[in-house]
């Protein structure tokens, strides 16, 4: 398999992934916030400040995925 | 006029300007999206013959992706002996490492549209200053201020009113940056990893720089060692990897949503000419909102982590981090 290929398979395949389990992560974290904060409304901004921070450092994952795309998909051509 | 009647007006004007932002770079973008950031540089009525002239796009440097048209690649594109000459001969004095490349030039130049026009707005709406202003973009820059305190205090706590100068200013800059790729002949300069990882090179020595003033040299050695000192030979390299790791994941995550927001709008821009027929729509307008939100939580993620990290240093916090 030329390497070309083998990119272009695998690029689009491992971002899918990445997204994939940030996804689930981030699911999990919005989800135990929506039930902390419908269970405390009073502390609402405080909770959502910590998963607005918790969901960036999940998604920073899946940006690195993406940066590493974008630096491969260069060689492709 | 009443509130609501003003409210409608407003949101109007704002839908019609978002309208003519989705709609206004299409003409340009059917050819130049299409190509690499070297081709697209090329005015539009030549685009076609400067590709085939230059063949494959050799110049391998730059990394190959799509992006709307901004004013700077027409200067160069009109330019393009002049200034790659004039390039060339101060690139020839430097280091290779050193080396000035047109991007640079054209990043920095939004950056510092950027900084003229914040700054002239902020010293505009503060000449006059009084218990009851009169001044309607004081009042608007009074009410950012107070909000953004209020937000920040959830992290800094009493410790607000010390850093909210900086963390303040990083979130008003950052989300202007982000902002401005919406703007038609615009771009985002945080699209490019260099503008992100100085101002994360700026939050890293300014929190290095409050951690050794507020607890001293030897508390700063003691938040190295952490908890049980006895661990130092596994914990000391583990902070200072710690350290190190934050302005590089912080830049890196502000620089990859940015450009894939950038990225996303280009690419359904170009699609454009897939569709027959003399009606051009604006494909990437659904996605300019997205764009819109992703730059406001990129702006108050960046902020908020900085926040954060200075909120780590200070000495009465007793946690190990």
């Amino acid at each position: 398999m030329e390497y070309q290929a083998a990119l272009g398979l695998a690029l689009p395949l491992g971002l899918g992934a990445a997204a994939l389990g940030c996804g689930i992560g981030i699911g999990m974290a919005v989800n135990g916030a929506m039930h902390a904060m419908g269970r405390q409304p009073e502390v609402l901004g405080k909770i959502q400040t910590a998963m607005i921070i918790g969901a960036a450092f999940i998604e920073a994952l899946t940006i690195y995925a993406l940066v590493i795309a974008f630096v491969l998909a260069g060689k492709i051509q | 006029m009443n509130k609501a009647a003003r409210f409608w007006l407003l949101a109007v004007v704002l839908l019609a300007l978002v309208c003519v932002a989705a709609a206004a770079p299409q003409h340009d973008t059917e050819q130049a999206s299409k190509t690499q950031i070297q081709a697209a540089s090329e005015a539009p009525d030549t685009t076609a013959e400067a590709h085939d002239e230059h063949g494959v796009p050799t110049e391998g440097a730059h990394e190959e992706h799509y992006e709307l048209p901004n004013f700077m690649m027409y200067i160069h594109a009109f330019n393009r002996e002049a200034i790659d000459g004039w390039l060339a001969g101060i690139n020839a004095n430097l280091p290779p490492l050193l080396h000035i490349k047109w991007l640079n030039i054209e990043n920095l130049t939004y950056c510092l549209i950027v900084i003229a026009l914040l700054s002239a707005m902020s010293i505009s709406g503060t000449r006059r200053r009084a218990l009851r202003p009169t001044s309607r973009l004081y009042i608007f820059l009074e009410t950012m201020t107070v909000s953004l305190h209020d937000f920040f205090a959830q992290v800094l706590g009493s410790e607000t009113r010390k850093y909210i100068a900086f963390v303040g200013t990083l979130f008003v800059y950052i989300l202007c940056l982000n902002l401005f790729g919406l703007i038609p002949l615009m771009k985002s300069p945080t699209s490019v990893w260099g503008i992100n990882f100085a101002m994360a090179l700026c939050v890293f020595l300014y929190v290095q720089y409050t951690a050794v003033v507020r607890n001293g040299f030897l508390g700063y050695i003691k938040h190295l060692v952490g908890e049980p000192w006895w661990l130092f030979p596994l914990m000391v390299p583990l902070h200072i990897i710690e350290e190190l790791i934050k302005p590089i994941s912080l830049s890196l995550r502000l620089f990859g949503n940015i450009l894939g927001e950038d990225t996303l709008l280009a690419v359904f821009a170009g699609l454009i000419v897939l569709i027959p027929g003399v009606l051009n729509l604006p494909l990437q307008f659904p996605f300019m909102f997205l764009a819109m939100l992703f730059s406001t939580i990129q702006a108050l993620i960046f902020s908020t982590l900085a926040a954060v990290y200075i909120a780590l240093m200070l000495p009465h916090e007793e946690h190990a981090t």
